[in-house]
């Protein structure tokens, strides 16, 4: 059987080559947009010859990046759980929530293979420009939906009755820092906003401590924005639901069992 | 299910919803891949380790990537080159095709096989390339590499080799298409 790549002349792949590298010129986008007119499916090879671009970073030679960087990077790209998820993400139970994976019987992908089939006479070039656009713009819809969607939970959250909230004082290093928890139980989430906040190193991270009988318990770890501000929602977990007292320190971002920082802030109901 | 079972997309929606133990994972499987590339662009530890950083906030939040539009491997690859070369452009001249050829990578970028990396280990798929790209003949190689590590345009390449611009062309493309020939079995 012939292999897909020796389907086409050489004069074709190379021109579909040099778009791919993006070297062709005024001559040979003439001939790609007729090829593509003449031969629709000759997006495929396309597709092969961009994904082989793609890959050319496999070739690198390993190279580690520092051992602490993972911790670092945990520190600001952990997400703080959805109000509908706000179970402990790895429950089991939770795995029930979870969207599923496979794919819905619309796939945009054969659908824009059969648009770019079908309109392969505008040429490849307007085409590719035209499902750049419309893909960003219903891609900003829904970001736009999912975002007010967040804000509406928010606000539902922070109106329920049986809330209780605590709030925080700054001391030590940030007398002037001040803030609030808002427990919030039916909606199983902490929301914790702060003012005033110094910035801290990169390796570093404020934590959250909720006191329940005598002993401090991991609650939350966030980082203050450029202003020194915090605004986020953070699963409610057994202790902060507990406890009457809560601190705030500054730590390593790793797993530590309890403070090694100065606390910095601390609230009683 | 163990988290080490778990397909790349449910593992990046766990992180999404918050889970450390699914961003770890998830760093593990490809923190290495982003950085190296970081690194070979940017040529410069600490600024690689500051885009590796950036990457995975900007995929930790809902707005870049979605999960129908290719394998994460090669999402990470077209991203991370992309961020990486704008910032080197910062200190170099613009060039426009560069900025097409992007754009066209990003938005025809529309691989089939989601399960591909999840099959193949990180490390076979490298081997493969690897062995590929050893393959081409030497200047082939060079100005691809050229082209695609350190963003010049074909007509800088042209003139960094001292060759004239349409055997620049013609290196880039015919490496191109033997790669892609030696790579047939990861592609189709």
């Amino acid at each position: 059987m012939k292999k897909s790549y020796e389907k086409y002349p050489e004069e074709w792949v190379e021109i579909l080559a040099g778009y791919v590298l993006g070297d062709l010129s005024t001559d040979e986008v003439t001939k790609m947009h007729q090829l593509i007119a003449d031969h629709p499916e000759i997006i495929a090879e396309i597709d092969h010859l961009q994904e082989t671009l793609a890959m050319l970073p496999l070739s690198l030679s390993e190279s580690l990046p520092a051992a602490d960087l993972r911790d670092r990077i945990a520190a600001v790209a952990i997400p703080f759980a959805d109000a509908q998820l706000l179970a402990d993400p790895l429950d089991p139970a939770r795995d029930l929530l979870m969207p599923t994976t496979k794919r819905s019987p619309f796939q945009p992908k054969k659908f824009w293979k059969v648009a770019k089939v079908g309109l392969g006479g505008l040429g490849a070039i307007a085409l590719i420009a035209l499902g750049f656009d419309n893909y960003q713009m219903r891609q900003q819809i829904a970001n736009n939906a999912v975002e007010l969607e967040k804000h509406r939970q928010t606000i539902a959250m922070l109106q329920a009755v049986d809330n209780r909230m605590i709030s925080l004082k700054g001391m030590g290093a940030i007398p002037a820092a001040s803030g609030s928890v808002m427990i919030a139980p039916n909606e199983r989430t902490a929301i914790i906003t702060i003012q005033n906040l110094m910035p801290i190193s990169q390796n570093d991270s404020y934590r959250l401590w909720a006191i329940v009988d005598g002993k401090k318990i991991d609650s939350a770890q966030f980082r203050p924005d450029a202003q020194g501000n915090v605004f986020t929602k953070v699963p409610l977990t057994q202790a902060l639901m507990q406890s009457t007292t809560v601190v705030i320190t500054i730590e390593p971002n790793k797993d530590i069992p309890e403070p090694t920082g100065e606390m910095v802030m601390k609230g009683e109901v | 299910m163990k988290l080490s079972e778990q397909t790349d997309v449910e593992i990046l929606q766990a992180w999404r919803a918050g889970s450390r133990q699914a961003f770890g994972t998830f760093y593990d499987r490809y923190g290495e891949l982003v950085y190296r590339l970081a690194l070979r662009i940017l040529g410069n530890t600490q600024e690689a380790e500051d885009l590796t950083q950036e990457i995975f906030i900007s995929l930790s939040r809902n707005s870049t990537y979605d999960i129908k539009r290719g394998t994460v491997a090669t999402f990470l690859s077209v991203m991370t080159r992309s961020r990486a070369i704008d910032r080197i452009r910062k200190t170099r001249s613009q060039q426009q095709h560069l900025q097409k050829w992007e754009q066209s990578i990003y938005s025809e970028h529309d691989i089939k096989n989601l399960s591909l990396m999840e099959n193949a280990s990180l490390a076979e798929r490298s081997e493969k390339v690897k062995s590929a790209l050893a393959k081409l003949p030497e200047k082939h190689r060079q100005v691809l590499e050229m082209a695609y590590f350190d963003g010049l345009s074909q007509t800088e390449i042209a003139r960094a080799l001292d060759a004239p611009l349409g055997i620049v062309k013609s290196w880039a493309r015919n490496g191109l298409i033997r790669l892609r020939e030696s790579l047939q079995d990861t592609l189709e």
